[in-house]
């Protein structure tokens, strides 16, 4: 997946979960932490899919 | 490491808005250079000022900068004594290629970046490439390095993409509002808001007219 792609997508889950700037930047760098942990996603560089960020930003905001 | 070309640069834009801008962007100056960091998407994150935590206790020990330059998909060069580093977007002198930095050299940058931390910001200036498309940015440092943020040509959607969000070309964090550049010569500044604020709209500066 292209960079910019990874991070349109990053972009449009934090506008779904009405995240200011701040915030999607965090949720951005979570992510990246979630990949140095060894959690990847399903895209076949290891990024993760729409789905997977939206799972991800409920995790990121404390909902699961 | 790849040998980067330094954008074609037309001329330093001098007109209303952009000299606005441009003031915004001397807030950096002063500011010393803290570390560099990768986000997911290879984001490059350049951190200067004052440490500061993150607002997410899922971040509780990632610290940032209090000035942050997010270059977004933008391709950047960093000239120093070292020699010059960048992204993708340029050549690459073995293959003739375009290719993204591996991880190790990622690690590398963040680990020991070019710029020595503390060295102070004496100049960020800011262009219009030889397009009339873009704002391109140099953040030039008392050592000597430069950072230069160029932003993509006009790109079309690949299969997928549709109904995702429109990015800014780069962006700045500040103490006092978030910097949204791009695409094109928009761009808008949103003060930051503090708890006795009232909701105001964010300052859309506009769009220029290529000259």
């Amino acid at each position: 997946m292209g960079r910019k792609r990874d991070i349109r997508q990053i972009d449009a889950i934090a506008a779904e979960f009405g995240m200011d700037a701040e915030e999607r930047r965090d949720f951005g760098n979570f992510i990246e932490d979630c990949k140095g942990r060894g959690e990847y996603g399903s895209e076949p560089d290891g990024d993760f899919t729409f789905a997977e960020l939206r799972e991800k930003a409920r995790e990121f905001r404390g909902e699961r | 490491m790849t040998t980067a070309t330094i954008p074609d640069i037309r001329s330093r834009r001098d007109s209303g808005n952009l000299s606005e801008l441009q003031t915004l962007l001397d807030r950096l100056i002063g500011e010393p250079f803290r570390f560099l960091r990768f986000t997911y998407g290879d984001e490059l994150t350049i951190h200067f000022g004052e440490l500061e935590p993150s607002r997410s206790p899922k971040l509780k020990d990632t610290m940032f900068g209090a000035f942050m330059l997010g270059v977004r998909a933008s391709s950047w060069a960093i000239t120093s004594a070292a020699g010059t580093v960048c992204s993708d977007g340029f050549r690459d002198p073995v293959s003739g290629g375009e290719r993204r930095l591996t991880k190790e050299e990622k690690v590398g940058l963040e680990t020991n970046p070019p710029i020595p931390a503390g060295c102070d910001v004496v100049a960020a200036v800011l262009f219009v490439n030889a397009s009339g498309q873009h704002l391109v940015l140099e953040v030039m440092l008392a050592d000597g390095s430069s950072i230069w943020i160029t932003p993509p040509s006009t790109e079309v959607d690949e299969p997928g993409d549709d109904g995702l969000p429109e990015i800014a070309d780069w962006e700045l964090f500040t103490p006092n509002g978030f910097l949204s550049v791009g695409p094109g010569l928009a761009w808008s500044f949103e003060p930051k808001k503090t708890p006795s604020d009232t909701p105001r709209p964010t300052a859309d500066c506009g769009q220029q007219s290529p000259p």
